[in-house]
């Protein structure tokens, strides 16, 4: 059963005064003049035998239904009989009344009202179908009810659809997600989430923050993945017909990894162009957050020269977990650069937080040589793009290694011993017993290359290592500029499931090997030429441990320095944490691609000063407040503007834009449509035809039996109060003394 | 009035309403006899506790010379040639005593007359059987203006119009003074007599057995009416209520009753069952006379038991309920 009005449900409340009446009038004590008071005094009380008599109860019964009764006449119930559903399907259906539907004197609005119309014309007859409109004082409503939730009566229709173009858009944007926790409030029909569809008609182009809309949607779908069957989103845009560029243009923005921890930079570049003869200061405008969270900084940066493709560069933290949006807009100001604003673009990076940097040690922490935390800081905060600061290494003593709560992923930076063999030899064995994934190959430094030291050092019983630990020990003895190439690991290696480029360029200096058994649960990545290993990997608890055997402290080698090293450790990273990454369809792999600043590279700042990009760090603190600066790249010796290829797009962004319907396509479960591709694949039959005027017949009929019904429960109430007042008159007589 | 009790219908006094003949037919003619031998003045139809008269044999004893010739049995010295002087019982009337308890808690009546009215109706019974057997009675309680009244007792039949008048209109209030009444009493009555009191006995179980004890070690023979409402005994009430005690001014209790009942049952019960044992434990007779049950029926009851010597209580569980309009005969 529905009710047309069901506002005034409200006043079932009212029941409880009869209720009320009926307790408190009662609380009124008889006084009772008692003889037998001695018995009464010393009485001990039993609370447990308390009770709620409801004395005249029938009175109170009767009152209380008339009431109800009153209330339901005025909430004008329906009594609907259950459709069953020959496709037992259950559909619910959102329309978007935000405030962006209001653009353009509501042509989106109107847009959404067509979709809707086709949408309904196409759900099949016998289905059911509750229908919520997201937008309207930020609440989720429903619009009324009609005699039946399904679609077999076209009148239903009808009523929805004019009373859906009664609503004006909101004047608010809407928060989506808070619409889909009260969405799921609203009880549904059916009770099997698999017969239920939840289709959502949404403005796609929202004016300042778009591509916020991607993170929206994935909040859709993970919260209704588990409470429908299907989730469908139908973004509805407006195709303008072609307009002329703007002049300031931001022709693409990427971000170096689409995944960064919490409180660490994400490097994110946008591409800018001057496509007029703007001469003015611009501004950009960053959006970074999700929809409703969303904060804005604006910022000036230096005039662009016409034609040329300039590269903004952004370090921002993200210091909150989940899907958030980076949105890149730029205007001019002056006079002369009436731009519109629709010269942006936006980036999604998932932020997760699954990376520690922990260097094992076995000396004391305090001991551990500067110059070694700042270069595998630099290393590590290279690969991913984040500051050393944040990306802060963790000295571990050796023993203390096991007991370390690695939820997630450790990659080890080994960095001790690099002046007293002994040290590496007692770390070796040590490390290899605790944490079992280094095995391998351990590196001596050239300190240790004295013939004299080494004969000292490899006498397994001179320093506790156990010989059934290591299998050989090989010196290679060279010069400083001997090169052992790292090769690729072939067949089963997981080294080429990486994609890691090979570090081939990787010269290793004169070094000793000292070589321990491998523990059969540990992997290796990469490897030398001779078959010794470089990176091992293995499952600790509930993380994965990688382990190099070769740090980037250049007096060993110049890994630091190879170009594919950061790769290489950006890949490593992910490769661990692929376990515990949120959404694995959205692989790091997919992330823009990687390219980074050479020392050639110019960086221009606010003040339109020229810097070198290797001093940038040295300067990063002076930037804007945006955090952006203009990167002039000279790699052919000249100034060498890229192509511009999406401004050539016809379509303005008040479209769908394509970029956010690849980023919903990327969303498992989550179905974007267009209003024709949806007519197609719910196999929907041909429009009907649609009458206006609601149905409202059967609901009058039992308005006027509740009010018959209430006309006879007053009279019947009124003899039995009359009945009682008799009794009551009765008993009060009998009750005075004689 | 019924025609036994004619005498008193044309007066229509105090006494006349309240002996109701559905109360009286129920022990009209039904002795009330006393358990003790009787010290009376007057002959009567009780044994007295001196030898004398002709009515009945009591035993022989030797002659002594100086007896009376005439009761010499000569029928046993003819055969057995021995004097022996032949002893017959006496027969003397007893007086009776009513008390009748005129404390604040004998106005309690809901649902049934109070149990003071229930009490005087009572009395009216005994007072017009005892004086039909020509038994003296007398009626002691309180007069209006709250002085102990005594009623000597006399064995007239316009006696029993006196003995309500004066106490019939009192109103029932303060504390129970039964002690103070029956020791006013005691040094009136010299020889052994018969004393019913009526009282709903709200004391203590030693006070109460005080007074029994001063009646019963003087040789008074003691019948002990326990005067209850039914509302006392069940205490069947429900909502909340504010109980005003009719012995202490301004004294009361605002308690819901379904909670205090299991404890006031349980005390009230004892309080029944002590007051029963103090009663046969002293040799007293004792019934309970609910007001919501017959007077009459009660009355008869116990005066059955009564004449058979028995002590047993008369609890009146059985009796007919009470029926002011009740037309049929009660035997």
């Amino acid at each position: 059963m529905s009710f047309l009005g069901a506002g005034f449900l409200a006043g079932l409340f009212a029941i409880g005064v009869p209720l009320a009446i009926h307790l408190f009038a009662k609380r009124k004590r008889v006084h009772m003049p008692w003889g037998a008071m001695r018995f009464l005094a010393d009485a001990k009380p039993n609370w447990k035998k308390r009770t709620l008599r409801l004395q005249d109860w029938l009175v109170m019964l009767m009152r209380i239904i008339a009431v109800a009764l009153l209330v339901l006449a005025f909430a004008r119930p329906l009594i609907q009989r259950p459709v069953p559903s020959a496709s037992g399907e259950e559909f619910l259906l959102i329309v978007d009344r935000s405030a962006s539907t209001a653009l353009d004197d509501n042509a989106i609005a109107r847009l959404i009202d067509q979709r809707t119309e086709r949408v309904l014309n196409a759900i099949p007859d016998d289905a059911r179908l509750r229908f919520l409109v997201n937008g309207i004082g930020h609440e989720l409503r429903e619009l009324p009810p009609l005699a039946t939730h399904a679609l077999n009566d076209s009148r239903n229709r009808g009523h929805w659809l004019a009373a859906l173009k009664e609503l004006k858009p909101g004047i608010e944007n809407i928060d989506w997600p808070g619409a889909i926790d009260r969405a799921l409030s609203f009880p549904t029909l059916s009770p099997d989430r698999d017969e239920r569809r939840i289709i959502v008609i949404a403005d796609a182009a929202i004016n300042g923050f778009p591509h916020a809309e991607v993170t929206d949607a994935r909040t859709i779908h993970d919260k209704w993945k588990e409470a429908a069957n299907s989730v469908a989103l139908l973004p509805v845009g407006i195709d303008h017909p072609a307009r002329e560029k703007p002049s300031l243009c931001v022709d693409s923005i990427t971000a170096d990894r689409q995944r960064v921890t919490p409180g660490e930079d994400a490097v994110v570049r946008a591409t800018v162009t001057n496509h007029g003869s703007v001469t003015s200061t611009p501004t950009t405008a960053l959006w970074i957050g999700q929809h409703q969270s969303a904060t804005l900084t604006e910022a000036k940066i230096p005039p662009l020269d016409p034609g040329i493709k300039h590269e903004l560069v952004l370090r921002r933290a993200f210091p909150n977990a989940g899907s958030q949006a980076l949105q890149l807009s730029i205007d001019g100001t002056g006079e002369t650069d009436a731009l519109t604003i629709d010269n942006e673009a936006a980036v999604v990076v998932d932020i997760v937080d699954r990376v520690r940097l922990i260097s094992v040690t076995d000396e004391a922490p305090e001991l551990i040589e500067d110059d070694d935390q700042r270069f595998a800081q630099w290393a590590f905060a290279a690969a991913v793009g984040g500051t050393e600061s944040i990306f802060k290494l963790e000295p571990v003593k050796i023993n203390a290694f096991p007991a370390l709560p690695l939820d997630g992923v450790a990659v080890i930076v080994w960095s001790a011993g690099d002046r007293d063999p002994n040290a590496v030899a007692a770390s070796a064995n040590k490390l290899h017993d605790f944490v079992s994934a280094g095995g391998g190959l351990w590196l001596l430094p050239p300190a240790a290359l004295d013939s004299e030291s080494f004969n000292s050092v490899f006498f397994p019983h001179d320093f506790g290592l156990s010989p059934a630990s290591i299998d050989s020990v090989t010196t290679v003895a060279g010069s400083e500029e001997q090169l052992i190439g790292l090769r690729p690991v072939t067949g089963q290696s997981k080294l080429q499931q990486l994609g890691l480029a090979p570090l081939t360029e990787l010269q290793i200096r004169s070094h000793f090997q000292l070589r321990a058994p491998m523990p059969p649960s540990s992997e290796v990545l990469a490897e030398f030429e001779g078959g010794d290993p470089f990176l091992v990997v293995r499952r600790l608890g509930r993380g994965r441990v990688g382990l190099t055997t070769l740090n980037g402290y250049p007096q060993w080698s110049n890994l630091a320095a190879c170009s594919g090293y950061v790769p290489f450790v950006r890949e490593l990273l992910w490769h661990l944490a692929a376990d515990h990454l949120p959404n694995p369809n959205l692989s790091g792999a997919d992330s823009a691609p990687w390219r980074q600043l050479s020392d050639e590279d110019s960086v221009r700042l606010p003040n339109g000063d020229w810097i070198a990009a290797e001093k940038l760090d040295d300067n990063f603190s002076q930037l804007t407040p945006a955090g952006l600066y203009l990167v002039e790249s000279a790699s052919d010796g000249g100034h060498t503007p890229y192509s511009v290829a999406r401004v050539a797009e016809e379509s303005d962004v008040r479209a769908v834009p394509s970029d956010y319907l690849e980023a919903l396509d990327q969303i498992d479960g989550l179905s974007v449509l267009d209003a024709d591709q949806l007519l197609a694949d719910l196999n929907f039959g041909p429009p009907k035809n649609i009458s206006t005027q609601p149905t409202a017949t059967r609901d009058q009929e039992i308005t006027l039996w509740l009010l018959v019904g209430l006309i006879g429960f007053l009279i019947l109430e009124l003899v039995t109060a009359q009945q009682l007042l008799a009794r009551r008159r009765q008993a009060s007589g009998r009750t005075s003394v004689k | 009035m019924s025609d036994s009790t004619g005498q008193e219908s044309n007066a229509r006094g105090v006494g006349a309403r309240l002996l109701k003949s559905e109360d009286f037919k129920w022990i009209e003619g039904l002795p009330f006899n006393t358990r003790r031998r009787s010290e009376g003045l007057y002959s009567g139809s009780h044994r007295s506790s001196q030898l004398g008269g002709c009515s009945e044999f009591a035993d022989h004893r030797p002659y002594h010379p100086g007896d009376a010739l005439r009761q010499l049995d000569w029928r046993l010295l003819a055969k057995r040639d021995r004097h022996y002087i032949k002893r017959y019982e006496d027969e003397r009337t007893i007086a009776t005593m009513i008390l009748i308890d005129r404390s604040g808690s004998m106005e309690f009546g809901l649902s049934t007359p109070s149990k003071f009215d229930h009490s005087l109706r009572a009395a009216a019974c005994f007072a017009r059987l005892l004086l039909g057997q020509r038994d003296p009675v007398g009626l002691a309680s309180w007069n209006v203006r709250g002085h102990a009244m005594i009623v000597e007792p006399r064995s007239t039949p316009s006696h029993f119009e006196a003995l309500f008048q004066d106490i019939a209109p009192v109103q029932p209030q303060g504390d129970t003074h039964l002690a103070a009444l029956v020791e006013r009493i005691i040094p009136l009555f010299p020889t052994r007599m018969r004393v019913v009191i009526l009282t709903d006995g709200f004391m203590d179980g030693s006070e109460t057995e005080d007074i029994l004890r001063q009646l019963t070690v003087r040789g008074h023979e003691v019948v002990y009416g326990h005067v209850l409402a039914p509302e006392e005994v069940e205490f069947s009430f429900e909502d909340g209520m504010r109980f005003e005690d009719l012995e202490v001014e301004d004294y009361h209790l605002d308690i819901d009753p379904s909670v205090y009942r299991d404890a006031y049952l349980e005390q009230f019960n004892a309080f029944l069952e002590d007051v029963q044992q103090r009663c046969t434990g002293l040799g007293c007779g004792y019934l309970r006379l609910r007001t919501d049950r017959s007077v009459g029926a009660v009355l008869a009851a116990f005066l059955r038991r009564w004449n058979t010597g028995s002590l047993a209580p008369v609890t009146g569980d059985d009796a007919k309920p009470r029926s002011d309009k009740n037309k049929e005969g009660g035997r």
